[in-house]
Order: structure tokens, then sequence, then C-alpha cells
């Protein structure tokens, strides 16, 4: 213990593409689909730590919800923003839809990978991440079908982080970074709220109202997200909370939840 | 295949008997969708019908109908994952949660599907429909054995059943018996020569 970090070797330089597409269809569908808890991913039955956080009596109402959702958002929001924006720009890197299908583009994936694992101590989230990713894969390299998304899935059997599968598919879907970081901001704010209203029974207007009072932090979160992604891998932000860790573990060891994570 | 229907109807009382029945002769795995704990998939597990690896328990976040039909992202993913560490397998049974009539499962999930409902809520259910009970390609009713302790009719049932589903098929059962689910078994190997003929009907 104790000793000093290993010094890890320059990172790869992610850059964000040049924006050479016309942006006058303004929002991809791309993500609104994504954005929508009815894309059929497996998102319904996780929690983003909530059932834990009623059962541990630390969220019991709308005052606590709005309190644990800004915290989310700020942190592991923030991080997932990051490594979203981050994968699809590796993803749009050398084309739309050619990213990983150029096999020299796997390293970076497996290095961003890397990045993802190191933000997650909590073995119990990178599976559930991980699992969450690799269904993200599946369904939307049906939905939106090319080298990218079928190269992901066989090069990461187990799957992908979900923040980089985000990316990946925002990519493979013809978005750019800043949508991947808005989604993956806006679903990490919104999973937790979701689950609220199923558990703890609260008036569903009054928890949607909580997101919509975040919306500008979403916005300003995912463009922070996206500016750390245009530098260094290093650079990307590693915000955490170590509650989440902690309940993440404590709910994969419970018996008897409603919830996958 | 799936097996779907109300909670307590004898969903998993059909699993373990097919898993008896057919473990001898076919490479067989289950998937439950359990709502709030792995109490089908222990159960199967202590009853000992199939080796406790080829039984996968997937939870559902309050919404077991979601998880059968409109999002099967999770049950894909589990059926996947038993068909690689298993193959080749012949058969996997995916049991849905205890929900309500209109539950029915996906065919980008299942290639065929089975809805059990019971005698115990009256003879009413076949008549109360739904896409269970009208569009399942076998509707099974369970627990004659309670029918005159509840006052059911089950030549009732079997009429509106007939009215409800036309020419799709009906069997009255009694799981809890030794032998009670060999009809279902004899209709469920018709369905598998027709799959490996690739005749089955589908949706
Ligand atoms: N009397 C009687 N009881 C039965 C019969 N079949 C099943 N049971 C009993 O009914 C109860 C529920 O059966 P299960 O097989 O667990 O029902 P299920 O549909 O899987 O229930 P959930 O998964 O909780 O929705 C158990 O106690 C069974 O022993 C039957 O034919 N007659
Ligand atoms: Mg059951």
């Amino acid at each position: 213990m104790g000793g000093p970090l290993p010094v890890l070797g320059p990172s790869p330089v992610v850059g964000l593409p040049p924006v050479d597409r016309p942006m006058a269809g303004g929002t991809p569908a791309v993500v609104l689909l994504l954005a929508d808890g009815r894309f059929p991913a497996g998102g319904h039955a996780h929690s983003g730590g909530m059932e834990q956080a009623v059962s541990a009596g630390t969220v019991a109402g709308p005052a606590d919800l709005q309190a644990w959702t800004t915290g989310v958002l700020w942190t592991v929001g923030l991080t997932a923003a990051g490594l979203a924006a981050a994968g699809c720009a590796l993803g749009l890197a050398g084309g739309p839809g050619a990213g990983a299908g150029r096999r020299d583009s796997l390293p970076r994936w497996a290095r961003l990978q890397s990045e993802a694992d190191a933000r997650l101590p909590s073995a119990a989230q990178r599976t559930t991440s991980c699992r969450l990713g690799r269904q993200l894969v599946r369904s939307a390299g049906r939905v939106w079908p090319g080298p990218l998304l079928e190269a992901l899935a066989g090069a990461w059997p187990d799957g992908l982080h979900h923040a980089l599968a985000l990316g990946a598919v925002t990519a493979a879907g013809g978005g750019l970074p800043a949508d991947a970081a808005l989604v993956a901001a806006f679903t990490t704010a919104m999973t937790p709220v979701g689950a609220a209203v199923r558990l703890l029974g609260i008036d569903p207007v009054e928890a949607t109202a909580i997101v919509g009072r975040l919306g500008p932090a979403v916005q300003t979160v995912a463009a922070e997200a996206t500016a750390a992604a245009t530098g260094p891998l290093r650079n990307l932000p590693a915000r955490s909370a170590p509650l989440l860790d902690y309940l993440a573990e404590h709910h994969h060891r419970r018996q008897g939840r409603l919830f996958a994570s | 295949m799936g097996v779907g229907g109300p909670v307590g109807s004898g969903k998993t009382a059909l699993v373990a008997s097919l898993c008896q029945l057919l473990s001898a002769e076919m490479h067989l795995a289950v998937v439950t969708n359990d709502i709030y704990t792995t109490e089908d998939a222990d159960f199967l597990r202590q009853a000992g019908v199939l080796d406790e690896e080829r039984i996968v328990a997937v939870e559902t976040g309050c919404c077991p109908h979601t998880a059968i039909r409109d999002d099967i992202a999770a049950n894909v993913d589990a059926v996947e994952a038993l068909e690689q560490r298993f193959a080749p397998l012949d058969l996997v049974l995916v049991e849905s949660g205890g929900d309500n009539l209109t539950a029915t499962f996906s065919y980008g999930l299942v290639d065929v599907q089975i809805f059990v409902v019971d005698v115990s809520g009256g003879d009413k259910v076949p008549r109360k429909g739904g896409p269970g009970v009208s569009q399942s390609d076998l509707l099974v009713v369970n627990k004659t054995d309670l029918a005159p302790l509840v006052g059911a009719d089950l030549a009732v049932m079997a009429a509106d059943a007939a009215v409800a589903r036309g020419a799709r098929p009906v069997l009255f059962t009694c799981l809890r018996q030794a032998s009670g689910a060999a009809p279902i078994e004899v209709w469920l190997r018709q369905q598998l020569a027709l799959h490996r003929r690739g005749t089955l009907a589908g949706p």
C-alpha cells in the first residue's frame, strides 16, 4: 500500500472529427431513440443504484431524489458522458461507420475500455456496465448495422462498458460526440428517477420535474465532457461517487431485488 | 419456448415437469424471470430437474411483461449466453414472471409460447380473454383438481376458451399429479418436430 502510482505513458489522442456533415437536420434521430427509455436494450431493469438507496433509507422522497440525482449527474454522469464522447469520436475516426472496422482502431478501443474500468472501482458496477453495453451493441447493431458495431461485438463478447457502447452506437447512428455525451448525462439522471417512481410511489410528474429542472445542468455536464474528450485520454473526467459503489456491492449480494442493479 | 401466465398458475410446475420428461433425451436450459427473488430458479435447482448451471434468473425491474415483450434484451442475453455455453441446446424454456392476462412473449424472444391459467380464480378467466388467452400457441388451464372447491365449471371454461381462441389448442391439466404434464409434452414434441422442419407457424 502507499507506493507511488505507476506513471502511465502518453495516451493516444482521440480527436474530435471535423464537423463536415451538414447540421441542418439538427438533432439526429439516434439521440432521440437512445434517450428514450423504451429503446429495447435492457435498461428498464436497472435502477442506477436507486433500489439500494431506497432500501438503505438514503432516498425516501422527492427532496432526497433531487439531491441524489444532482449528485450522480455531476459525478458519474460527467464521467460517463466523457467516455461516451470519446467512444463516439473514436467510432467516427476514419469516416462514419468505419472506425472499428479498421483493425488498427481496436487497440484504441481496448485503451478506452481500460480507462472505463479504472473509473468503476466496484466489480458489480463493472459487470453491470459491460452487460448493458453488450445488450446495447447487440440491439443497436440491428438498428444501425455496419462494420463498427459488428467489430466491437466480436472483439468484446463480454461487453464494452455502457458509456463506450453509447458512444459507438451514437457514431453508428450518425451522431456526434456531443450527442453521445448528452445522452449519457441525461440517462444518468433519468434512470434513478424512473426507478424511484416505481419503488417509492412518488408522483411521476413531480419526479420528472426534477430532471426538467436539471436540464441546464445536463447540458453543462455534456458540454464539459465533450470538451474533455478532445484531449488525451488521461484527461477524461474521472469523478466518482463512492456511495454508489458501496451500494452497488450490497445490491449485488442481496437476496430479493426487483432491479438488476 | 415461453411459459407465461398469472401469478401462481403453475408455470414453474410445468417447467419442472417438462425438464423431467425431456432432459434424458435432449439438451435443455431454463431462464426464469422472477419478480422479486430467485425463487423459481432456486425451486428448479433444488428439484434437481436440470444441472444447476443451466438455470439462469434475470431481473425485470418491476415490469415482468416489459422483459418478455417490449424490451427483451436481458432475456435474449441470457438465452444467448446459455446457447454459447451449452451448445448445442435443443430447447430453452423461458418462464415469465407472474403477470396479468395481457402479458405475452415477443416472437423476437421465443418461437412458441404457452399461457398457463388456473381454475382457482373461477371459470371466468377464459371469458375475460386478453392476448395470453386468445393468442398463445397453447392455452393450459391448470389445477383442474380445484374446480369443485371453487365452484368452477370446466365445461364453461372450455367453451369460452374455444370462442376466444378459435382453432388454437387448449389443454386442461392437473400438474400436481405425477403424469399431469403428459398432454403438454405431446404437444411440445409436435412443435419441436415442426421447428426442426422449419414449419413452425410463428406469429
Ligand atoms: N392443487 C393444485 N396445485 C397446483 C397445481 N399445479 C401447481 N400447483 C401449486 O400451485 C402453486 C404455484 O405453482 P407454481 O408452479 O409455483 O406457479 P407459478 O405460475 O410458477 O407461480 P409464479 O412464478 O409465482 O407466478 C404451487 O404451490 C404448486 O404446487 C395443480 O394442478 N393443482
Ligand atoms: Mg414460477
